[in-house]
């Protein structure tokens, strides 16, 4: 798959996040897959992005930015990793 | 004519080497399905208070239900049974694959084995025949070598294996199951009981279509399933059951180095997406369905882990590796390996070595009592060396495969504090701390801490699913612990334990109304999922009357002390079980079941569901309790 861009490249012409989708999510993905790059507009929050993506809210167990589970309001900043999580029961 | 069973319960009495059948009417099929229903049934008539597990007079039941053996997704499953050497309160546990639809379509509905054989044999069950054979020859090989030589013996390859193992063979009370090799009936060591009965496998060929009653209704619905499992499996047939360790370890719950923490620095690397990347060289299945959800893995040295063996599941990835520190995925593969060759529990071996560790690391033990290993978190070295031991009752692995319970009791100091287990069965891989019914559900398990007749809170925090199915409506915080969670907690194990009586794959995404009409298009009987639920809620029933003439009560509904203390790190910091909410939602869920508030069935709840006649087998002082 082809990154579009990386944080600090400073080559791209539009900012961008890593989104890694976990679980069931990867149905909304419209065939990215499980990890792809998305276009970051200024002001976006989380929640902006998965609803951009097309993931319902009631689907997201939790969100983390590079590691660390945040909130739906929280803005990411370019280059951030976007950790989406389906709930899962495990086996 | 009968749909979906025989008719016909195969008695063998490993004694004196005789084999007899039952023939049940159709009232006890409709009323236990199989599973579960049949192994309480049984054991509950035929093993008294008193009885040694690893004696001649515990019973061991290897159960299908109704519907295993019809082609459609999640039917290939089978259920064992028989009082737990490991928890000596009742004893169940499932495996996927294709042994049970094999047994279905050799012509039986079930194997209750009685007695103990002077030298090793196997049954081989073909065509609603059975015959006890020589296994003198498959003593102590592997899981591996057995499959093959049986195999080669009869001359078929098409036989499938059901065996107990090397551990099973040393009474380790960690012993499995094993089925076709990589399935596992992994807990309350059930491979010991069959290893004391010297009951070396049940090997099954069938060639007979289970009849069914209306075929066109189960195409269909089986078709069903083909076309839709993708919508809401594609990530664990893509990455199997550790699809989500990531995740639990970014909310805090992956339980890390025997619980004392929830967050594991080096989850990416054990976790499922990884295993896809680095060493899945295919993905397996089990009898019919789609899903494909197994694993299969090699590598090359220094461990060669043999694909043969399949692949770790989530619960193994966690159990041998961040709950032991362990952070090498190619070491967690090897001990996958090394616990499927030898016929062990996964879940019981890691976390009794993470207690072991602990143990280490707290001085209560030291290298003169390991033989010389260096037992500390992390140490992936030592954690192999250790499942080594315990299959061979080796050294040190001779206690440790007590399980934790018993080793620390043993070994003393306190160690008591460090064994995460209850009911003595050691606590799978899912946190309390983050999924607060789910630690009252662990109380409440007949078998001792168990995760798959669970409730997993954290599904039902923004929408509740199928839950809807049971009136339920809102979501609910996966710490809240009120009166509709316990509801919540309620329904699960009841739908779970009708699951377990079906014997059917819990991860294959069914809907309610769907599972019904199975049982219904494969029976013939007018199904209802009311009648589903009552057949799972009389199960939970008989295991209870069951545990309470063991002497299990209220007062050994526990949970470890460890989920009660906050964790100190991580994304949870803080977090515990609130003891008093944890202790109200177990009365509520007594009173909810329709039992007294020291969890004893009351007469007309055991009038309702139909077994009156369980009120005989209620202890004295449970009678009295109940007004019986
Ligand atoms: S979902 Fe997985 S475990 Fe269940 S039947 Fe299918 S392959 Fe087997």
């Amino acid at each position: 798959m082809a990154l579009s861009s990386r944080a600090g490249s400073g080559q791209e012409s539009q900012e961008s996040v890593r989104v890694r989708l976990f679980g069931e999510l990867v149905r909304f993905a419209a065939g990215r897959g499980y990890e792809f790059e998305w276009p970051l507009a200024t002001g976006q929050t989380v929640a902006d992005i998965l609803a951009a993506i097309g993931i319902p809210e009631a689907e997201v167990w939790m969100v983390a930015i590079n590691g660390t589970k945040v909130p739906g309001t929280t803005q990411p900043r370019a280059g951030d990793q976007l950790m989406v999580f389906s709930p899962v029961g495990g086996g | 004519m009968s749909n979906g069973y025989w008719g016909k319960i195969m008695r063998v009495n490993l004694t004196d080497g005789t084999i007899g059948t039952e023939t049940p009417p159709e009232q006890f099929y409709r009323a236990y399905y199989g599973g579960r229903g049949l192994i309480a049934y049984y054991l509950l008539k035929e093993v008294p208070p008193g009885t040694d597990p690893l004696g001649p007079d515990n019973r061991f039941i290897v159960a299908p239900g109704v519907v295993t053996g019809v082609p459609y997704a999640g039917a290939g499953r089978n259920s064992y049974g028989a009082l737990s050497p490991l928890t000596d309160a009742y004893g169940e546990g499932e495996g996927g694959g294709f042994f049970g639809a094999e047994l279905k379509r050799a012509g039986v509905d079930a194997v209750v084995f009685e007695g103990a054989s002077a030298k090793p044999v196997y049954l081989y069950v073909h065509d609603g025949e059975a015959e006890l054979r020589d296994a003198s020859h498959l003593w102590g090989k592997t899981t591996g070598e057995v499959e093959e030589l049986v195999q080669e013996e009869l001359g078929d390859k098409r036989v499938r294996v059901a065996q107990c193992g090397i551990a099973g063979e040393n009474m380790s009370r960690l012993a499995a199951v094993c089925n076709d090799l990589t399935h596992y009936a992994g807990r309350a060591g059930l491979g010991a009981v069959m290893g004391a009965k010297k009951l070396k496998a049940i090997v099954a060929r069938g060639t007979t279509a289970v009849p069914v009653a209306d075929a066109d209704k189960v195409r269909e619905l089986a078709r069903w399933m083909v076309e839709h499992w993708n919508e809401s499996s594609q990530g664990l047939h893509d990455h199997g059951t550790a699809s989500g360790l990531v995740g639990l370890s970014t909310s805090g719950g992956l339980p890390t180095r025997n619980f004392q923490q929830g967050h594991f620095e080096g989850a990416e690397k054990i976790s499922g997406q990884t295993m896809t990347e680095k060493i899945l060289i295919d993905r397996d299945t089990c009898f019919a369905c789609p899903i494909r959800c197994k694993r299969v893995v090699k590598t090359g040295p220094p461990h060669n882990v043999d694909p043969k063996y399949g692949g770790p599941e989530y619960e193994t990835l966690g159990s041998l590796g961040s709950l032991c520190g362990v952070d090498d995925l190619e070491a967690v593969a090897k001990a996958n390996e090394l616990c499927n060759a030898y016929g062990l529990d996964t879940i019981g071996v890691g976390v009794t070595i993470a207690f072991a560790m602990e143990c280490f690391e707290n001085g209560l033990i030291t290298k003169e009592d390991t033989g010389g290993v260096e037992l500390r978190f992390g140490n992936a070295a030592a954690m192999l060396e250790m499942v080594e031991k315990i299959a061979r009752r080796e050294g040190f692995g001779d206690l440790l495969a007590e399980g934790s319970y018993r080793a620390a009791q043993k070994i003393g100091k306190g160690a008591e504090q460090y064994s995460v287990s209850v009911k003595k069965q050691e606590v799978p891989m899912h946190e309390p701390r983050l999924k607060h019914g789910l630690g009252v559900g662990y109380s409440l398990s007949p078998t001792g801490a168990d995760h798959c007749h669970n409730i997993h809170d954290t599904g039902y925090t923004k929408s509740v699913g199928s839950a809807a199915g049971w009136g339920v409506l809102e979501p609910m915080p996966a710490d809240y612990l009120g009166a509709e969670k316990v509801r919540l907690l309620m329904y699960n194990t009841i739908m779970k334990s009708a699951n377990n009586c079906m014997v059917i794959c819990q991860f294959v995404p069914w809907r309610l109304e769907h599972l019904a009409g199975l049982v219904e298009g494969i029976t013939g009987w007018n199904h209802t999922h009311f009648e589903l639920m009552k057949v799972g809620e009389r199960a939970i029933n008989l295991t209870r009357v069951f545990n309470l003439r063991q002497g299990f009560g209220a007062a050994e509904d526990t949970l470890t002390e460890r989920f009660f203390e906050p964790f100190k790190d991580g994304p949870l910091a803080g977090a515990r079980v609130d003891r008093d909410a944890w202790q109200k939602a177990k009365v509520t869920y007594y009173r909810m079941m329709g039992w007294t508030d020291d969890g004893v069935p009351t007469p007309e709840k055991l009038h309702e569901l139909g077994i009156g006649w369980a009120i005989d087998y209620l202890p004295a002082d449970a009678r009295r309790e109940a007004g019986a």
